[in-house]
Parts: structure tokens; C-alpha cells; sequence
């Protein structure tokens, strides 16, 4: 079993490698970064390879996948063997000077902090571990929705093919899948409905975050200031319970923060990498939750904010950057929705209009950002770092952040005063939604 | 010209003290300070009540059914009966002299959720809700729980009777002492610190909100608010004074450094508490989880173990062309309400899709599964009539399928 686990998450990285190998011809991303990014994006390849395989009835998707996937690795391998090689044989030395001991004295009171650091990010990394793989599942909409999706296609697929088409039918909502469709490719190469070890990719998402978290702050400021801010973006309890317990909502932040990192990145560096980078975690949250293509609108208004008022573009070179969003989109987005209209479903995403509850609204944002304590004072420490640095945020790549977080909150209210039913569970959603934007908040703080 | 001297002198001796050098000087002594202010509390006397349950004269009373084994160590309690408690009654307690209690008990679960009840002139009898809670510490071993008394409501005047009520998990637990405290600062500390970091499991509503402890029923909520104001009125302040008449660059800094502190402060308190919680959390997994059945996890972790036997039983026994109706009911002991009913019955059964996707009229492939339902309630209120049985998990949940049927009666 635990082998079919470990070929799962092999598989799902190599198909990220090959994503990213294509991808970075400039070759821009370092070595922790590109693994984490090879990891994350693996998952909407192999997600988007899986739902093929079951849409179109092929036999045996997961056993004709991994074949696919295996082939694909076994060509990568080949062509990288150098690259490979020489990443390995980097690795010992790193972990020997690592491990060299630097006495302690008054000039290295600031590495024992570092070490503190270190060993605090290791303790709350360690929990989410011990805590995700220890238990099956048991959350509400996890073991309700997200995983039970996931358990019901490996138990169809394994036991009664013909009547996945009645599976679909029967799922009863539009919610994107790509939670269900891990687990239920892990279930099938695991060759059993194992929930406590196919959990195991929400901690390595977490993982991926904290990587690409540190990368981006290491790139423009010490090692000092990286770790201190990925510890500060692992002390949020609520933070670090939600990558433990299966709900969808941590992968869209996952995907969703990564893809704003990377808008940031490319609108620092120009380099196109991260403009696909940011295109594509974009368009993959339209795969993980219905809140996906609300945000992958933001990222399109980010797009008309940043490129189409930018004047040392041409027009043409704006119109190739829209139809890069918009073509990552409708490449990645487009099959999930096409599919979900098909179905007999019918959908929850209905406008209605909440303005008399406008002012209500705000006093509920109110107690749940501040008062009711799930945040701590992490609101309050973003107010007032924004305001005693406004000066700072007159640089581009910060003004970016900003307005991608302030258009945040722009989505946030509008999904709650121009939805039908939304509002109705403000008490229960809220907190999770805004989740989504806590780690490009810690970003844009460790700007400031 | 003397301070000319100075400063040749420092100069010459080629050895500046480092700022690095200086933080740690400063950060020894401070340690040193505190260390010897610590030891001093530690040491200061207090006035205590003592129940000793090695003493062969001391009276305590026990749930029924409950098997008592004596040993040197203390007296080991195991579940016997419906519930498991020990009561101490009789003995008078003064509430406002005491504000500390030290239980020194070993469970072999750790950090299971355990509760004492008290009887006072404000709290007549034993009330769940006017319990103090605690967890147990780590598991197999006598710990010292500090309970801190002081701010409960009800723990005022003459406490006439005690009650140790554990979790329904725990099946046994031995207990050594129950000491009543005049608390010096330090076991007054302690108490407070075991308060504010006491471990809890995760609740199902823990996905939707996640209080820090010191939000929730704390007289620090009182202060936390005007706190938040002045400190987001403040920094306002300092903003718009910025904007208006560019401030000074190290007023700017003066006004980081005053804001970073008293955030960080707050801040570094709830986390130390956070990684208390998560080291206890690892201890109570791999004590709770690790070397056990995938089936006894999910027992463990839904709330209840049988029902998790019960529905893997409906599983091997319904066929898959099955219709399957749910009589499990919505509200049952130990679990939130429609939990097991709406997610879990769905969840360990593997898809039933013959019967297509609206519920058909009862025929030969519909099965019914009833668990703590007597009365087989179905989810509309009304009985299910004309069913006989097909499978007899136990007395409380059994596999029943419409009578007219040609089933055998198993």
C-alpha cells in the first residue's frame, strides 16, 4: 500500500517536473521552488489526466495513467540523467555543511535564533504530520464531500464501471473535483480506500507553500528575515488545523496564494516564467472550489491593472499576455465546467442582491476578523503594518500585492452581497474564504 | 577631555563589545533574575487540604459497577457500569480560602478530557456545566494536573462534595491525591498556564472558526478589545500625522519598534500556548492512534467504534444493486447532531447506485439500517412498518428489509 502511495506522489511530481521543465526555459526557478511547483502543478496534470481518463471511459484510468506517467518519468530521467546527477551529488555536501557545529557565542546569538526559528517552524511542521497521517478522516465535508467523491470513484471504477455515468449523476452538486480526483488516484494506486495516508497530500501542499513562502522572501530580503516571516505565516493555528483535516478550502489557498506569489514575482522581475506560473495556479482554482473562478476573475483584473495600463507595453505584447490568462484558463478551467453543465446537477451559483444587508455584513467581518479570535491579532498586525508603511507600497511589485489583496476583499464582499444563497452561510464560510489570502498578506507584510 | 581618554582606551584595547555580545549579556542576566525570582515562589509555603487515597481512613464513593485495585502507587478505577466516576462526599472545602486544586492521577490515554464537579452553595449539585475541565497529561504515568479555581463563578463558600468524572473514552485511571491549595504565585502560574494551553480535540466546528483560548470566556477578552482599539487608533494616528506633516524618520521607527512589541508580545504568547497544543497534540495521536486497525481509528475518531463496526458490517452484507435507506438517527449520544447520520453512513458504505438516483418504492432491494433507532424512525418521522429482519449486528443495529419481500429471515 505504501508503495502504491509513494508511486502516486512520484508519478504526480515527475508530471510537475515535465510541466515545469517546459515552462521555464529561461530557467528562473531555483531548486526547493521548482520542487514545490513541480509537486503542485503535477496535481492539476494528473487531475486533469485522471478525469479524462474516467470522462471518456478508458479501462482501468489509474493502472493506464500511471503507465502514461511512468513512461513520461522513465523519458524525463533519460534526459535529465545529468541534471539529476548533479542535483543529487549537491545535496550531500549542503547537508554536511549543515550539520558542521559552530560553537556558541555572543557572535552567533543570532544563528541560535535562527536555529530557534527553525525549530519552531519544525514543531509546527512536524503537527500537521503526526496530525494529518495519525487519523482517517472525519471532518464534516471531508469525509462528507471532498473524500467520500474520491472513495466512490475508486470503489466504481474498481467494482462497477459501467454505471459511472449514475456516479456522476448521483454527486448532486457542481463542486469542483480535484480534491476528490487525488484521493481517489491515490485510493486506486494505494489498491485500497485508504484516508489517513491519501490525506498525506495536504501536508505536502502545506510543504510546497512553506517552500515557495521562503523562496520569495529569501529573493529579496536575508535568510533571517525569510525564516522569521515563514514562521509567522506557520503560527496561525487556524492556518495550520485547516492543512490537517482534508477540506478543499486549503488547496485553493494553496493555489491561489501561489498563483498571486508569482504575479508578484513576474511583475518584480518581468521574467515570463512567473506570468505562466501565475496563469496557471490561477486557472487550477477553478478545479478545486466554486470560489476558483471568482478569483481566476481577479487574476484577470490583476492582468488588466498591471499589463493593459502598464504604457511601456505595446498592444500587442498586451493582447499575447490576456490571451495567455485567458488560454490557461479555458485550457485548464474550461473541461471541469463543460462537464458539470452536462450533469443534472443544477447549480448554487445564482446573483441575487444583498445590499440592505451591506452594513450587517461588515459588522460580522468585523467580529470574525477581530473579535472572535480564530485570527488572534493577525488582522490588527497587517492594518498596522500597511499603515506604517504606506510609503512602501508606492513600489510597483508591493502596490501589486496590495491591490490583488484589496481586490480580494472586493470578491469576498461581492460573493456574499451578489450571491443568492452565500450570505446564509456567512457563519460557517467566512472563515475559510479568507484564508485563502493570509499567506499573501504575511507576503506583502514581510515587504513592509 | 576625559571622554576623549575613554574612547582612546576602547580603541586601543583592539575588543569593542559586539551589540550581538551585549544582547547576551543582558539576555543572561535577565534569565539569571528570573530564574532566582522563580525559585523563590517555588519555595514559598501554602496552606493546603489533602485527600489521600492511599489512606485507609479516608471515605470516597465510586460509580456502580466500578472495580477497584489497590496498590502502593494509588487505586486503580475500571469501568465496571454505564459510566465511571469517583465522588468524594462530605468533606468540607473552603472555596475562598483554596483557589488551587492539584490532582494527581495517570490515565492511559493522553491528554483526555476530564472534569471535576463541585457542590457549593452556588452550585447545589454536581453540573456538568459548572465543571472545571482538564486534560489528563501524558498517558501512563501519575501527573500533576493544576486546576485553577480562582475566577470560577460558582467556587465560592463550603464545597461539600467532589466529583472526578473522565471522558467516556477513558476505561480506567489510577488516582493518587486530590490537594486543595492556598497556591503560592507559582502553583498559581502553573495553574494558569495548564488552564490556557489545556488540549481539547478538534471539534467538527473547529473548521469553521478557531478561538484562542484567551478569546473565549476569559477576563483577558475584556481587555482585548479596548487593547485592539488603542492600538489600531494609534497607529492611525501615526499615519495620518505621517501623511500629513512627514514625520521624522525615527519617530517612524520609534512608532514600529512601540507597535512590534506589544504585537509580538500578544502574539508570542498565543503562540507559545499554539506549540504546547501541538506538542501535546503529536503525544495524544501517536499514544491514541499509532499501531492501530484503519477500523479502530475511524471508531476512535467519528465517536463511536461500534457504529463504525456496525456500518463496515452493512457493507459486507447489503449486496451493491442495493437500494439502502438510513435509519440511523440524527441526534445520538457523543457525537454532533446529523454527523454520523448525514456524512458517515454515506462515507464507509461504498456506493449502492443501482437504484438510481431518486429514492424508488420499497421492493426486494431495498435494505434498511437502523442503529439506537428502536422504533425505526426513518428521516421523515414515521416508522418503517412491514419489515422483518435480515441481519442482527446486536441488540441496537440490525439490517431489516420490507416483509413482502421473498428474503430469507436471517
Amino acid at each position: 500500500m505504501l508503495f502504491g502511495l509513494c508511486l502516486g506522489l512520484f508519478l504526480i511530481f515527475v508530471l510537475g517536473w515535465g510541466i515545469v521543465w517546459l515552462l521555464d526555459r529561461a530557467r528562473v526557478l531555483r531548486g526547493m521552488e521548482k520542487l514545490a511547483i513541480s509537486f503542485l502543478l503535477g496535481q492539476i496534470g494528473t487531475t486533469l489526466l485522471f478525469f479524462g481518463f474516467l470522462v471518456f471511459r478508458l479501462p482501468q484510468p489509474a493502472f493506464g495513467e500511471a503507465l502514461l506517467l511512468g513512461t513520461l518519468s522513465l523519458l524525463i530521467i533519460f534526459f535529465e540523467r545529468k541534471n539529476i546527477l548533479a542535483g543529487i551529488l549537491r545535496i550531500v555536501p549542503a547537508i554536511k555543511q549543515g550539520l558542521v557545529w559552530r560553537p556558541f557565542n555572543g557572535a552567533t546569538f543570532k544563528r541560535w535564533l535562527l536555529v530557534i526559528l527553525l525549530l519552531l517552524i519544525g514543531l509546527k511542521l512536524a503537527y500537521a504530520l503526526v496530525e494529518t497521517g495519525s487519523k482517517p478522516e472525519y471532518a464534516w465535508d471531508a469525509s462528507g464531500n471532498w473524500t467520500a467523491c474520491g472513495k466512490g470513484l475508486y470503489y466504481v471504477t474498481l467494482e462497477q464501471p459501467s454505471r459511472l455515468p449514475q456516479f456522476w449523476a448521483s454527486q448532486g452538486n457542481n463542486y469542483p473535483k480535484h480534491v476528490s480526483l487525488m484521493h481517489g488516484w491515490l485510493f486506486s494506486l494505494m489498491q485500497q480506500a485508504n484516508d489517513q495516508w491519501s490525506k498525506i497530500f495536504f501536508w505536502l501542499n502545506l510543504l510546497c507553500l512553506v517552500m515557495i513562502f521562503y523562496q520569495t522572501v529569501s529573493a529579496t530580503g536575508t535568510r533571517w528575515r525569510a525564516l522569521f516571516f515563514t514562521y509567522f505565516l506557520l503560527s496561525g493555528p487556524y492556518f495550520i488545523y485547516m492543512s490537517t483535516i482534508g477540506y478543499a478550502d486549503f488547496t485553493l489557498m494553496v493555489y491561489f496564494s501561489v498563483g498571486i506569489v508569482y504575479f508578484y514575482q513576474w511583475v518584480r522581475t518581468k521574467q515570463e516564467t512567473y506570468f505562466y506560473l501565475f496563469s496557471l495556479f490561477l486557472a487550477a482554482t477553478t478545479w478545486i472550489k466554486l470560489e476558483g473562478k471568482p478569483y481566476a476573475v481577479l487574476g484577470m483584473i490583476l492582468v488588466g491593472l498591471f499589463v493593459w495600463l502598464d504604457k511601456s507595453y505595446a498592444l500587442k505584447a498586451k493582447c499575447i499576455k490576456t490571451a495567455q490568462y485567458i488560454g490557461a484558463g479555458l485550457i485548464i478551467g474550461l473541461p471541469w465546467q463543460c462537464f458539470a453543465l452536462a450533469q443534472p446537477w443544477g447549480s448554487r451559483e445564482r446573483l441575487a442582491l444583498h445590499l440592505p444587508q451591506a452594513l450587517e455584513l461588515l459588522r460580522l467581518i468585523y467580529g470574525k476578523m477581530f473579535i472572535e479570535g480564530t485570527w488572534g491579532i493577525f488582522w490588527i498586525i497587517a492594518i498596522a503594518g500597511v499603515l506604517l508603511s504606506w510609503r512602501k507600497i508606492k513600489r510597483r511589485e508591493i502596490l501589486a500585492l496590495a491591490v490583488a489583496v484589496l481586490l480580494f476583499f472586493a470578491v469576498l464582499l461581492s460573493i456574499f452581497l451578489f450571491t443568492e444563497d452565500a450570505l446564509g452561510w456567512f457563519e460557517v464560510s467566512f472563515n475559510r474564504i479568507l484564508l485563502s489570502v493570509y499567506p499573501v498578506v504575511v507576503l506583502l507584510l514581510s515587504l513592509l | 577631555m576625559a571622554k576623549q581618554k575613554k574612547i582612546k582606551i576602547k580603541a586601543q584595547s583592539g575588543h569593542p563589545v559586539s551589540p550581538d555580545k551585549k544582547i547576551f549579556y543582558w539576555f543572561s542576566v535577565l534569565l539569571f533574575a528570573a530564574g532566582l525570582i522563580g525559585l523563590c515562589l517555588a519555595f514559598s509555603p501554602e496552606e493546603e487540604k489533602v485527600f489521600d487515597f492511599s489512606r485507609p481512613d479516608f471515605r470516597w464513593e465510586v460509580s456502580a459497577g466500578t472495580k477497584i485495585l489497590n496498590s502502593a502507587a494509588g487505586i486503580t478505577f475500571s469501568k465496571g457500569g454505564p459510566q465511571l466516576y469517583v465522588v468524594i462526599p462530605g468533606n468540607y472545602v473552603d472555596a475562598d480560602n483554596f483557589d488551587v486544586c492539584d490532582i494527581e492521577l495517570a490515565t492511559p490515554i493522553a491528554y483526555e478530557d476530564i472534569q471535576l464537579l463541585f457542590v457549593s452553595p452556588y452550585n447545589p449539585e454536581f453540573k456538568l456545566e459548572n465543571g472545571v475541565n482538564f486534560d489528563s497529561g501524558p498517558a501512563r504515568r501519575f501527573n500533576h494536573d493544576w486546576l485553577n479555581l480562582r475566577h470560577h463563578p460558582a467556587w465560592q463558600g463550603a464545597v461539600t462534595g467532589i466529583l472526578l468524572l473522565p471522558s467516556d473514552k477513558i476505561q480506567s485511571f489510577s488516582l493518587k491525591k486530590i490537594r486543595f491549595v492556598r497556591a503560592n504565585l507559582w502553583h498559581r502560574c502553573l495553574a494558569v498556564w495548564r488552564d490556557f494551553t489545556r488540549f481539547y480535540d478538534p471539534k467538527l466546528g473547529t473548521c469553521f472558526s478557531m478561538a484562542s483560548p484567551l478569546f473565549i470566556n476569559s477576563s483577558f477578552n475584556g481587555f482585548f478589545v479596548p487593547f485592539l482599539w488603542i492600538l489600531t487608533a494609534s497607529v492611525l494616528l501615526v499615519a495620518i500625522v505621517d501623511f500629513a506633516f512627514k514625520l521624522d524618520p525615527r519617530v517612524r521607527t520609534f512608532a514600529w519598534v512601540v507597535f512590534l512589541v506589544l504585537a509580538g508580545s500578544v502574539w508570542g504568547l498565543l503562540d507559545l500556548r499554539n506549540n504546547q497544543f501541538y506538542l501535546k497534540g503529536m503525544g495524544r495521536d501517536i499514544n491514541l492512534y499509532w499501531g492501530k486497525s484503519l477500523s479502530e481509528k475511524r471508531g476512535i475518531v467519528v465517536g463511536d467504534p461500534e457504529f463504525v463496526r456496525f456500518m463496515e458490517f452493512c457493507d459486507q452484507n447489503i449486496p451493491l444493486d442495493a437500494n439502502v435507506i438510513n435509519g440511523v438517527p440524527v441526534n445520538l449520544p457523543g457525537t454532533p447532531a446529523n454527523y454520523l447520520s448525514a456524512t458517515q453512513v454515506g462515507y464507509i458504505l461504498r456506493p449502492r447506485l443501482a437504484a438510481g438516483l431518486k429514492a424508488a418504492a420499497p421492493d426486494e432491494k431495498t435494505y434498511y439500517i437502523f442503529y439506537k433507532n428502536p422504533e425505526h424512525k426513518l428521516a421523515d418521522g414515521k416508522s418503517a412498518i412491514n419489515l422483518k429482519m435480515f441481519k442482527v449486528f446486536n441488540a441496537e443495529a440490525s439490517i431489516l428489509v420490507p416483509a413482502k419481500t421473498g428474503k430469507d429471515l436471517k
